[in-house]
């Protein structure tokens, strides 16, 4: 449960506009620290060299006028005149033969032999070595006017350490800017997607319940998302004339068809409460009478038919345990059953509940039921069953009665439509199709299987109360934090 | 007691005043809705009939504009109209009970004294009887001649339905809608399988037979 939630969840689109949105974010952070780490790297290495390449002019000038001597008491005057940061300067011949080496108090010989390691040739311009975590050695070489090499170096603050401290920084504050655009996407999308949920709202407000009035709520704002919601509310609101006109037409019909009859059942009734005798005139007044009845339920089930196929019925849908319903269904025909010799079957006995128009479904299985028994010879057998499947609930009604045809099989569900051995048998023909016109009212489908001489099988599919549920709620849940 | 009847259909009309009056009321009868008004106004009716489509001012405003001039007359609203909506909004503004046409006269009958005994508040009595056929409605307990019936549940509802509607016909459509509330076309003969059940244990070791089939139209409990 919990996991089907979290991937419905991860379905939405605030969901993954949130995820792209902290994707970029992040992507972004991590281009700009990368651009301001090789900038700063940079300018680290400039202000270094910069110093370093002055003062070695400055020993190349002092070489050139006086030579070696010269350029020792200069670079121990130099380094005198500094308490640390102290230069480290070598001249040397191109084959490393050293001529002058003057080591800073803070340079051991490990240091020049590091230094030499990491390079090929002295005449490199510029060497950067770390030394430790804290320092830096960093040297710039030039080439002096008699082919000697001049290497003039210091230690520097550490690269890596300036750089490790950005970086740390950089990774602290990461994490809650991080979480905080998360936050704030979170919330923005919502406030963005919310039209989109309450269409969806009001989508399945419509089809679950029939409630043509319903309409989504319209804010202020003047966007492309509430422009679809205001064509949306216009396009329900064109549907609602539609289908309450046709409602109409129905409601007109039905109307005109049973004025008269209720005139010819009055007159009928009130010349047979005039004559209680038992004449023939008697018998055709009951006949009479017994047809306006019957014409008078033809009319109300097409209409609930006609009805239920165009989507204009109206469903007062609960949550109902199937069981009840079926037990209710099978206690009406027990009766008749045993008066036939039929033995009812009901193997219902877990909890199934599904969300339908109780008296609605009480009318289907009644009508299936009814059916079954009707075509069920003395000492036969009717059985109901039910299955969960994942998304719905099977239901079936067996029988061992003649079965179908196979060329009536699939007419079976036309409107009046009777197979020509049941002709002569009492029944309108409309009762499958009044079943599977309110199944499919309930989103729900019906089958039937048969073989001739072996009993017929009917289903009834309807969607489990749940999976209606997790659309709704998906939906009502952005809505409400949104 | 005075009935009022509002029904511009002069046949069906005439049928229901007769049948009315065979029954023992006093009946006033108008075709248009603004007459009905004025009439339901100035006089004290038990109860009224009001057809939903009229001339002038239509059922349901006149039931409104009734209840707006806090009159408690009760009111059954007839109309050819069945749907779910056309019932509630029947109900919502102010009628008490709603029968759609074609109605069986016998049902018009009984839902209008069921009105009209709620109106004059009068107890239900706790037992309903019949010659010597007694129905306890508290304790369930049913008997004849002093002897115990046992009755099912459904069956003990359906004689006590025939009971209320002693002397009346019901029609099987009308037992199915207030026994069972089921509202279906059965093709099977469900009904007439319960009434011989209920006939089997109220009638066949007792003399008179009350309950008797009426055919084409249904049952009748006789009263005497």
């Amino acid at each position: 449960m919990f996991w089907k939630q979290l991937r419905d969840f991860t379905r939405t689109i605030s969901f993954r506009l949130n995820l792209w949105h902290a994707g970029m974010f992040l992507a972004s952070a991590a281009l700009l620290f990368t651009l301001i780490y090789f900038l700063l790297s940079a300018a680290i290495d400039r202000k270094d060299r910069d110093v370093i390449e002055a003062r070695l002019r400055e020993y190349a000038a002092v070489y050139e006028t006086g030579g070696i001597p010269a350029l020792r008491d200069w670079t121990t005057r130099v380094n005198e005149a500094r308490k640390q940061r102290m230069y480290f300067a070598r001249v040397a011949t191109p084959d490393r033969t050293v001529l002058l080496l003057v080591m800073p108090q803070d340079w051991f010989d490990q240091d020049v032999e590091l230094l030499d390691r990491s390079t090929e040739t002295l005449a490199d311009e510029w060497i950067r070595v770390p030394r430790n975590k804290e320092i830096d050695l960093t040297v710039a070489a030039s080439e002096l006017n008699d082919g000697m090499i001049l290497q003039v170096g210091r230690s520097s603050d550490s690269r890596a350490s300036l750089l490790g401290k950005f970086r740390q920084v950089f990774v602290m504050v990461i994490p809650p800017v991080l979480l905080l655009g998360f936050i704030g996407g979170a919330f923005m999308t919502r406030r963005m997607t919310k039209p989109v949920s309450s269409i969806v709202d009001a989508a399945s407000s419509i089809i679950n319940t029939g409630r043509l009035e319903v309409r989504v709520p319209e804010r202020p704002a003047r966007d492309e998302l509430q422009d679809l919601v205001t064509l949306f509310n216009r396009l329900l609101a064109h549907n609602e004339a539609l289908v309450l006109a046709l409602r109409d037409s129905l409601d007109n019909v039905a109307h005109d068809l049973r004025t008269p009859l209720a005139r010819l059942r009055a007159a009928l009734e009130g010349s047979l409460r005039e004559k209680a005798d038992a004449s023939p005139a008697q018998e055709v007044l009951v006949e009479a009478l017994e047809e306006t009845d019957r014409i008078e339920t033809i009319i109300r089930t097409l209409m609930d038919v006609a009805q239920a196929e165009a989507g204009l019925m109206r469903l007062e849908v609960e949550k109902t345990e199937i069981v009840l319903l079926i037990d209710d269904v099978v206690e009406l025909y027990e009766p008749i059953a045993q008066e036939k010799g039929i033995q009812i079957s009901n193997d219902l006995n877990e909890q199934l509940s599904v969300t339908v128009d109780p008296a609605r479904m009480r009318q289907v299985f009644a009508n299936l039921l009814d059916n079954a028994i009707k075509y069920t010879p003395s000492r036969g057998h009717v059985s109901i069953s039910a299955k969960q499947h994942d998304l719905e609930i099977e239901l079936r009604f067996r029988d061992t009665g003649p079965g179908i045809n196979e060329t009536d099989l699939p007419r079976i569900w036309e409107r009046l439509y009777r197979a020509d051995k049941s002709r002569s048998e009492h029944g309108l023909g409309l009762g499958l199709s009044l079943v599977k016109a309110i199944v499919q009212a309930h989103h729900g489908r019906v089958e039937v299987a048969s073989e001739e001489g072996k009993g017929a099988e009917f289903r009834v599919f309807l969607p489990v109360a749940q999976s209606r549920r997790t659309v709704q709620g998906a939906a009502s849940t952005d809505t409400q934090s949104g | 007691m005075r009935l009022l009847i509002v029904e511009d259909d002069k046949k069906l009309a005439s049928y229901i005043v007769k049948g009315f009056q065979e029954a023992g009321f006093a009946v006033d009868h108008c075709l248009d809705g603004e007459e009905g008004l004025i009439m339901a106004t100035g006089n004290d009716y038990g109860a009224a009939i009001v057809d939903i489509m009229l001339p002038s001012l239509n059922g349901l405003a006149l039931v409104q504009e009734l209840r707006k001039q806090r009159s408690t007359v009760p009111v059954l609203i007839l109309s050819a109209r069945a749907s779910v909506d056309d019932r509630v909004k029947g109900l919502q503004t102010g009628g008490d009970d709603y029968l759609p046409k074609p109605f069986a006269f016998a049902e018009l009958l009984a839902r209008v004294q069921a009105l009209v005994r709620r109106g004059s508040r009068t107890m239900e009595p706790s037992t309903l009887e019949v010659g010597d056929l007694t129905l306890d409605l508290l304790s369930r307990r049913v008997t004849r001649a002093g002897t115990k019936i046992e009755l099912q549940a459904r069956e003990f509802a359906l004689l006590e339905y025939l009971m209320r509607n002693a002397g009346r016909v019901v029609t099987k459509t009308m037992i199915l809608n207030q026994v069972w509330d089921y509202s279906f076309d059965p093709q099977t003969n469900v009904v007439d399988v319960l009434v011989c059940r209920v006939r089997n244990k109220v009638d066949k070791e007792f003399e008179p037979k009350l309950i008797r089939t009426i055919r084409g139209m249904g049952y009748v409990l006789e009263t005497t």
